[in-house]
């Protein structure tokens, strides 16, 4: 990289993280009373107490377990084309999708209440046993308890809802991503917090399980986040994140597009997005990268 | 491989994918393609079916499962020139993007990124 580059890569980064405005999913744990342009010219982050939180970032599934739930789907079927022979790749396997939907859903056909002869309702029981007692002397019951019984029989009165033995639920972590300045290598790096279902704090080790595999334990490693006093977090080690971004930039710039400091972070995010592919951080935009060359 | 749109025709395409929409409908047809300057391999098949309620990101992890991409290397996929958020439905990018002739152009690119 020539010296050149490298300062225009500094320059916007520095510029970045002065200018950049508060999109409304970014809360700012700044100091807003100190003015940012003031910091300008600091080659690394105009403050060290400025880092960007995402809260409360749902999880739906474990990572290392899309592999296996999207076999169980029914994986890939490739679809017969007669036109051109090539054929279509469809995934989540579009019979086997379809069944196992049927499967999944729990239904109330399937319960089987109420058509059960076994267990009979309070009303029943009791109906029941003022059919023979009083048959004679009430002529008018007869009539009701036919419209009761069947009653009865369509609409049962309570049921006991039981966990169901296959495990359908799903089990919603969440998360907040942090973005710190990483003051050696000059970049945003990614802090994640996981929290389980009932919002308590993951252990780091489990956080592991919604990273993707090619990347737990090499680039994600677990270490003191620099603004949270509080536990260990996960981290995406930041070491090749300038390289990277500087081929965007480059790619850009090849097309004729001027990056804009303030899209840094919208990028940054879309190469997150291989590290946890599960956690729903990136509602933020789509990024433009120009014409076709 | 030559690019699917200079194999076909518009007229062809627009057949194809109104073809797909009927027999699928809640399906989409995704036409995805190497980007020109990736040293990435070619994938054995670009024409895919995705359900439209599928995350980008998660259709970005089956094409990369598929690619077979060594470790520390990530997958970026690009629609009309667009890094698509990853968080957004297959069918919402498909109803900004989809193409004149039916098909979603999808595509992707990698840079080697994590140490």
């Amino acid at each position: 990289m020539g010296r050149a580059a490298a300062g225009r890569e500094t320059r916007l980064r520095e510029q970045l993280w002065s200018s950049l405005e508060r999109p409304d999913a970014i809360a700012d744990f700044g100091q807003p009373d100190q003015d940012p342009t003031a910091e300008k010219k600091k080659a690394t982050w105009p403050n060290d107490c400025t880092w960007f939180e995402l809260w409360i970032l749902p999880c739906l599934r474990r990572a290392i377990s899309v592999e296996e739930e999207y076999n169980a789907a029914g994986a890939e079927v490739v679809l017969d084309d007669e036109e051109d022979g090539e054929g279509w790749l469809a995934t989540h396997g579009v019979q086997a999708s379809k069944t196992e939907e049927e499967e999944d859903i729990p239904s109330m056909d399937t319960l089987d209440i109420g058509t059960s002869e076994g267990i009979k309702s309070i009303p029943t029981y009791f109906s029941s046993g003022k059919k023979e007692e009083e048959e004679e002397d009430i002529p008018d019951m007869d009539s009701y308890e036919d419209t009761g019984d069947n009653l009865v029989a369509a609409e049962p009165s309570y049921f006991v809802a039981e966990e169901p033995e296959d495990d359908n639920i799903l089990r919603t972590r969440t998360y907040d991503v942090s973005i710190t300045y990483d003051k050696y290598y000059q970049t945003p790096r990614v802090w994640l917090t996981g929290y389980d279902e009932s919002r308590m704090p993951l252990k780091p080790e489990l956080v592991f399980e919604d990273i993707s595999q090619d990347h737990a334990r090499k680039t994600v490693t677990i270490e003191d986040h620099p603004h949270i006093l509080a536990g260990k977090h996960a981290s995406v080690h930041p070491c090749k994140h300038a390289a990277v971004m500087k081929k965007i930039v480059d790619v850009l710039v090849s097309r004729g597009v001027e990056p804009e400091v303030d899209k840094y972070l919208f990028i940054f995010l879309k190469f997150i997005a291989s590290v946890i592919p599960t956690i729903e951080y990136d509602y933020t935009m789509d990024f433009d990268l120009g014409s076709t060359s | 491989m030559i690019p699917f749109k200079k194999e076909f025709t518009f007229d062809e395409r627009a057949e194809e994918s109104a073809a797909m929409i009927a027999n699928y409908p809640s399906r989409i047809p995704v036409i995805v393609e190497r980007f020109s300057r990736s040293n990435l391999p070619e994938m054995e098949k670009r024409k895919y079916l995705v359900p439209c309620d599928m995350p980008v990101g998660q259709f970005i992890f089956i094409l990369r499962s598929r690619l077979h991409l060594s470790p520390g290397t990530a997958l970026f996929v690009f629609v009309n020139n667009t890094l698509p958020q990853t968080a957004s439905l297959m069918g919402n990018v498909y109803d900004s993007y989809k193409d004149e002739d039916g098909f979603l152009y999808m595509c992707y690119s990698s840079e080697k990124t994590f140490g």
